[in-house]
């Protein structure tokens, strides 16, 4: 019985810290661009793409502008492919990075909120 | 608002509250009270059934006096598609939910189960809550202006190209009967509870356990191979919260399935049992809340609209959580179960430690799916977690996962094999997984896995040849579907790579080891990309769908998949570049200004002329200042709108020249133009481009294989008693 629950506690134990040691790497809070900008850190940032600036596409990068909540505004650049039905995007949320030498947002990820699957905005 | 359907809906619901009334007079053993209650529910569910049908024949007939017809359907779409339309939206899925509960609880009936009671009233309740969504938001709805002035839109807007694929007409409806049938065990565990029966009950719940084991499976696998070939879902597995909420419940009852093993053979785990039967389905309607509800729509790659249903749902999975715990708690001292064995090692212990090792792994993907609701109650900036994360946690987790798959064969078996014959299974594994990685990846745990994966693969094989009959046969088709799965994964990541590549229009280029042309966009109104493909002795003409989705108004792309036996080449058109186009078409917004070529345009502000409004013409001009060789000049393109007639552009000519410059869209809420401007004489053109993607994905098979192994495993499962 002994040998049974100082397993059981060594599994709990060796799980919770697996748990929490790859939840500490990949939290990832939602802010603004000048959060992002003073942090440094890994963040997501909420907004929408700025029409009146060009999409740019070279190898192995895509660019674009987006604004945030607060109406800030910043390029990012995204390491991928630009993800479908982008262009008709209502909002985007890119995660990654300030990057303070070429002074854009570099998102590793980018999700697009559109008009879903399962509901489209009927106005 | 009402109609024929919706009041099919109202009747359905009124019947089934006639029902539940009949099902409780029959509790008592009434036997009036039984039959009645089984005709009425045979009834509602004649009523669902001509509610999918007149649904059906809405979209066959292109009814676009409903809304969601309207919403999900188009004169052009394919039949077959018009027929997966019906569950395109939330409408339609909740109506299939609902009507695939009718047919369970039908067969429930036929079966004359001992608990058929408190199953059909579990169905009928869960029924009647989908119905009460269906209520607040109706499929049969009509569109704005269809009962006051018989307005029915000429066409419909459209089914999201993203959804016309052929796995659109299964996947859908596959995962739907697993979310059915996942109400069976449940109610076979309130149904155990209320009657003091905690061992009896899992005979019968064993075979709807399986089933459920086997749709929600197979519709999950589905969703993988979809999302293969779909680009942006981020490959086959994205830990995207919406996958992973069907997921969750799929573990847990996987969980269920090993726990009712050990109940069966030593009466163990009486209560684990109840508590895992109750937990799969409030997580089934959890997962329903997280998808349904919106809550999770910033987070997911599957975006879905808050339609207002969250309450409801809450209320709803509160309600069936407040009666289980209730249930559970008054009976907790009475379902006492045996003990299991205090040898730490043995078949069932170990068995226990893989179903503790797969809950902490579920429960973590509850924890990281649920985070951005959880984090938010807390906190002011709620936050998600990443892929990375469930990948960083898999590692230990399925380490000890097939680690104890490895070591639960060995004590079950080992004593029949010889120490030579282990060890020589043994080094051929380790040698193996050497082979298998050394080439690809210097990662430490890609040969863990890959070695253990491939001794138990071997261990299966070797049970299945001598025909032991210890081991059940479900057991190790799945768990070699398991192993196989882990080397898919590892090959498919670790040993896979991508490149983007920009092609110049027919410049051959070389990406490892294939040869790629483009050859240029084809001239269809849903166009392609096309390209010249060389690969070993091959040459293949092929081409990838680009083009912009009208009714969506959206860029529409595929991949072209070579599916090959070593690796697969995923070839993705990003973006297209006409060379055209990058010399003479420029977006400004206001006050900005720009040069192409020999000429510097500035955008000044829109000119709206209304004078024609009356006739149903707009006319829109774009003020632009535009400087060439000193000289200035005010020029004022535009475009005109006419009622029924579509736009038409208003040039103008760039004085001195013939080139004409021309507005070729505009926002007038961002104040934004896209100007076109001919090229300049004996410009040379440059050649159009196309970005690509390239991917070579290693032995991807593997994962197919590998779900329709554990496929085939839960199934034999069903069809053992």
């Amino acid at each position: 019985m002994k040998a049974k629950h100082i397993l059981l506690t060594i599994l709990i134990l060796f799980f919770g810290g697996v748990a929490f040691y790859s939840m500490s790497d990949m939290m990832t809070p939602y802010v603004s661009f000048d959060q992002a900008r003073n942090s440094g850190q890994y963040v997501q940032v909420i907004g929408t793409l700025v029409k009146s600036k060009p999409v740019q596409h070279n190898e192995g990068t895509f660019s674009f502008f987006m604004e945030d909540e607060q109406g800030s505004r910043l390029k990012v650049v995204h390491t991928g492919t630009k993800p479908l039905n982008f262009d008709h995007a209502t909002q985007v949320v890119a995660l990654g990075n300030y990057n303070s030498s070429t002074q854009t947002f570099d998102a590793d990820r980018l999700l697009v909120k559109c008009p879903s699957k399962y509901t489209k905005e009927n106005k | 608002m009402m109609n024929t359907g919706t009041l099919l809906i109202l009747l359905s619901l009124g019947i089934s509250v006639l029902t539940l009334i009949f099902l409780a007079r029959s509790a008592g053993g009434n036997r009036m009270a039984m039959v009645t209650s089984h005709r009425l529910f045979y009834l509602s569910g004649s009523f669902l059934s001509f509610a999918a049908i007149m649904l059906f024949a809405a979209f066959l007939t292109n009814s676009f006096q409903y809304q969601y017809v309207f919403n999900y359907s188009s004169k052009d779409l394919h039949i077959l598609y018009k027929i997966a339309a019906f569950w395109g939206g939330q409408e339609g899925s909740f109506l299939l939910w609902a009507w695939l509960l009718s047919i369970i609880g039908v067969i429930i009936i036929r079966m004359r189960d001992r608990y058929e009671n408190i199953l059909l009233f579990v169905i009928t309740i869960t029924q009647m809550f989908i119905l009460i969504l269906m209520v607040m938001k109706s499929p049969f709805a009509y569109i704005a202006g269809f009962q006051s002035e018989g307005f029915i839109p000429a066409d419909g807007s459209g089914l999201n190209p993203l959804l016309q694929d052929p796995w659109m007409i299964l996947h859908p409806p596959v995962l739907f009967l697993g979310y059915a049938a996942a109400t069976v065990p449940f109610g076979y565990a309130l149904a155990g509870i209320m009657h003091s029966d905690f061992t009896n009950w899992l005979r019968s719940a064993h075979r709807w356990v399986a089933f459920t084991v086997l749709t929600l499976g197979i519709g999950i696998f589905m969703g993988g191979y979809w999302a293969y070939k779909v680009l942006g879902w981020g490959g086959y597995w994205g830990w995207d919260p919406v996958e992973n909420s069907s997921l969750i419940p799929w573990l847990v009852l996987v969980v269920l399935l090993h726990g009712l093993i050990i109940q069966r053979r030593k009466g163990a785990l009486v209560r684990t049992n109840l508590l895992l039967a109750i937990s799969s389905f409030i997580l089934v309607l959890l997962s329903t809340f997280l998808t349904r509800s919106g809550v999770l729509s910033n987070f997911s790659v599957h975006s879905f609209g808050d339609v207002g249903y969250s309450m409801h749902i809450i209320f709803f999975i509160l309600f069936y959580m407040i009666i289980s715990i209730f249930l559970f708690i008054s009976r907790w001292s009475a379902m006492k179960g045996n003990p299991l064995s205090e040898s730490l090692l043995s078949y069932d212990n170990l068995i226990v430690y893989g179903m503790l090792t797969m809950l902490f792994y579920t429960l973590f993907i509850l924890i990281g799916t649920t985070m951005p609701v959880l984090s938010g109650i807390f906190s002011e900036q709620p936050f998600s977690v990443q892929p990375g994360y469930y990948n960083t946690l898999s590692i230990p987790m399925g380490i000890l996962i097939l680690g104890l798959l490895v070591t639960v064969t060995l004590v079950l078996t080992g004593k029949l094999k010889s120490k030579i014959y282990l060890g020589t299974v043994g080094l051929a594994a380790i040698l193996m997984g050497i082979l298998f990685n050394i080439q690809h990846t210097g990662k430490v745990v890609a040969y863990i896995f890959t070695i253990l994966a491939i001794f138990h693969i071997v261990q299966n094989i070797s049970n299945l040849v001598t025909g032991n009959t210890q081991v059940i046969t479900a057991s190790r088709v799945a768990h070699m579907g398991v192993a196989l799965l882990v080397i898919g994964i590892i090959a498919s990541n670790l040993h896979s790579h991508s490149v983007q590549k920009e092609l110049v229009q027919n410049r051959e280029a070389e990406i490892d080891s294939i040869l790629l042309t483009f050859k240029g966009i084809t001239n269809e109104k849903k166009s392609s990309l096309r390209f010249t493909y060389k690969h070993g002795r091959n040459v293949d003409e092929i081409t990838t769908p680009y083009y912009i989705d009208e009714k969506m108004n959206s860029l529409y792309r595929e991949p072209y998949i070579d599916y090959g036996f070593f690796k697969d080449v995923y070839i993705a058109p990003v973006q297209y570049v006409p060379g055209r186009e990058k010399l003479t078409t420029v977006v400004l917004s206001q006050a900005e200004s720009a040069r192409i070529q020999d000429v510097e345009i500035q955008f000044l502000g829109f000119d709206v002329d209304r004078m024609e409004m009356m006739k149903g013409q707009v006319k829109v001009f774009a003020k632009l200042k535009v400087t060439r060789d000193d000289n200035t000049y005010m020029l004022s393109p535009g475009i005109s709108f006419l009622k029924d007639h579509g736009r038409h552009k208003i040039n103008t000519t760039l004085p001195g020249t013939k080139r004409t410059l021309s507005l070729e869209d505009f926002n007038v809420s961002d104040r934004v133009v896209q100007l076109y401007l001919d090229p300049a004489k004996d410009t040379l053109i440059p050649p159009d481009s196309a970005l690509v993607e390239i991917s070579f994905k290693r032995l991807i098979w593997f994962v197919w294989l590998s779900t329709i192994l554990i496929a085939a495993g839960s199934y034999i499962a069903m069809r053992r008693d």
